[in-house]
């Protein structure tokens, strides 16, 4: 009954490693968009607008993302509307990244001295004007490391997306250990997918850092 | 691990509180074949029941028990593979028309889903190393027992391990022999159907007792009777034609008797 590991399932690995993939991407984009949204929310000096987003930080940073995910798929079904897997997983993904992604960037931005917005707005920019030139680019340089190191926490959590019925890299190994009973040789395989795709977005991190570390403030 | 039991906790909970959708006028009967796809959850990582066989494809005993039933409906078949845990939301929240995944009857899921008559008879067996033999649960005090998570095996262990025997549990069935075969446990709990394919391939083990019977059945919505008869009238079918006996004898090593109720 028991196969041996071999290429073809190796093969079967790396076609799974498509939904690792695809859906890390789907995360971090959504999650940059409602990142950026969230930072602005945590910044724009209204009560209001910085509670509301401090709630929904405080409440995705407090629940694990299987029950985000579980609560999306199977919650909304029960509200009568048929969401499709990969919309919930979407859902999900950018729910979870966006509160993580939102509270670095706000961070980084707040990490930009005082000094630097008051010379700007001295100098007749705007608020616009003096985010977009001044303070951003000085940011970046700050979020670069942590963003990086979320979001390779990321490529790993969506692993969870097994819950909504996704044979991503994760399933996939645990499919293929069960079919050929060798879950050592299954698991490092799955391993060395994942450093490749993960030591891949440190790498080009680094890269990034030294260009921006060159570039004269 | 303490999110995962939270998360496992919730599943649970939102297996029971989540409203029942798709109890409307039309069964699902009905619906599955003006459809002409009936999705159907099945374990792809829980062989001889469901399994990716060597071109990749999903196979099995429930795998082909599920192609059958389509067949029949007349409609294609949708496999959507699935976890133990997700069994019961899967179907309340109306994702999916029946499960097929090594679906151990219980009064208690009875609650909250129905099943169909049984579709095979399994049982739950003691293996270990020939040269240290074991006949019954009290042998096991003292030594440290592998299940799988969540699984029958499990929950048959929580409830009947002796005092001072200690039950280990894997997250999937090939950790738990390899958990055997690397000497962590001095034995493990599995189906007996897994069981004989273990021996098979490795002669140092062998199946030292039964430690319970869990007979299995297709899980479907409650509250559909047309649904619920045409299956059974479906699985009565099988049985009878010997269709079932030849799934039983390919994936299960042999043919068993199947109670109905």
């Amino acid at each position: 009954m028991f196969q041996t590991f071999g290429l073809n399932h190796v093969g079967f690995l790396l076609q799974s490693t498509t939904w690792t993939l695809l859906l890390s991407a789907i995360a971090l984009v959504g999650g940059a968009v409602g990142g950026a949204l969230i930072a602005l929310m945590r910044i724009s000096g209204n009560r209001w607008v910085d509670g509301i987003a401090r709630v929904y930080i405080y409440v995705l940073q407090g629940t694990p993302l299987l029950v985000t995910l579980f609560i999306v798929y199977f919650g909304i079904a029960g509200l009568g509307f048929d969401l499709p897997a990969l919309a919930a997983a979407a859902i999900g993904f950018t729910l979870y990244s966006g509160a993580f992604l939102g509270e670095i960037w706000r961070g980084a931005v707040q990490s930009v001295g005082r000094g630097q917005w008051e010379g700007a707005f001295a100098l007749g920019l705007g608020w616009w004007r003096t985010m977009q030139k001044i303070v951003v680019p000085q940011a970046v340089r700050v979020a670069l490391p942590p963003t990086v190191g979320f979001c390779v926490q990321l490529v790993k959590n969506t692993a969870l997306a097994s819950i909504v019925g996704f044979i991503e890299l994760t399933r996939a190994g645990q499919i293929v250990s069960s079919a050929t009973f060798q879950p050592l040789q299954v698991y490092l395989c799955v391993a060395a997918i994942y450093f490749a795709i993960c030591s891949t977005l440190a790498y080009a991190s680094r890269r990034l850092e030294q260009r921006l570390a060159t570039t004269p403030a | 691990m303490n999110l995962r039991n939270l998360a496992m906790g919730l599943v649970a909970l939102a297996a029971t509180v989540l409203p029942a959708k798709a109890q409307t006028t039309t069964s699902t009967l009905d619906a599955v074949i003006q459809r002409g796809v009936i999705n159907v959850g099945v374990g792809l990582g829980t062989p001889p029941y469901g399994l990716m066989d060597a071109n990749m494809q999903p196979d099995g005993y429930d795998v082909s028990l599920a192609k059958l039933i389509a067949r029949d409906l007349g409609v294609k078949v949708n496999l959507v593979d699935t976890t133990a845990a997700n069994r019961i939301p899967n179907l309340t929240s109306g994702k999916l028309d029946i499960v097929i995944y090594s679906f151990s009857i219980t009064a208690e899921r009875a609650r909250t889903i129905a099943f169909t008559n049984t579709v095979y008879v399994d049982s739950q067996v003691y293996v270990s190393a020939s040269d240290k033999p074991a006949t019954k649960l009290d042998d096991l005090v003292g030594k440290k027992t592998g299940v799988t998570r969540a699984s029958t095996n499990d929950i048959v262990m929580t409830r009947k391990a002796p005092q001072g025997a200690t039950v280990q549990r894997y997250e999937d069935d090939a950790s738990t022999s390899q958990a055997l075969l690397a000497g962590q446990v001095e034995g493990i709990v599995t189906s007996g159907a897994l069981a004989r394919a273990i021996e098979q391939r490795n002669p140092k083990l062998k199946v030292q007792f039964i430690v319970s019977q869990a007979p299995m059945g297709i899980g479907l919505r409650r509250g559909d009777a047309d649904f619920l008869h045409w299956l059974n009238t479906e699985i009565f079918m099988l049985q009878t034609n010997g269709e079932i006996g030849e799934l039983q004898r390919k994936w299960m090593g042999g043919e068993v008797e199947l109670p109905r109720f």
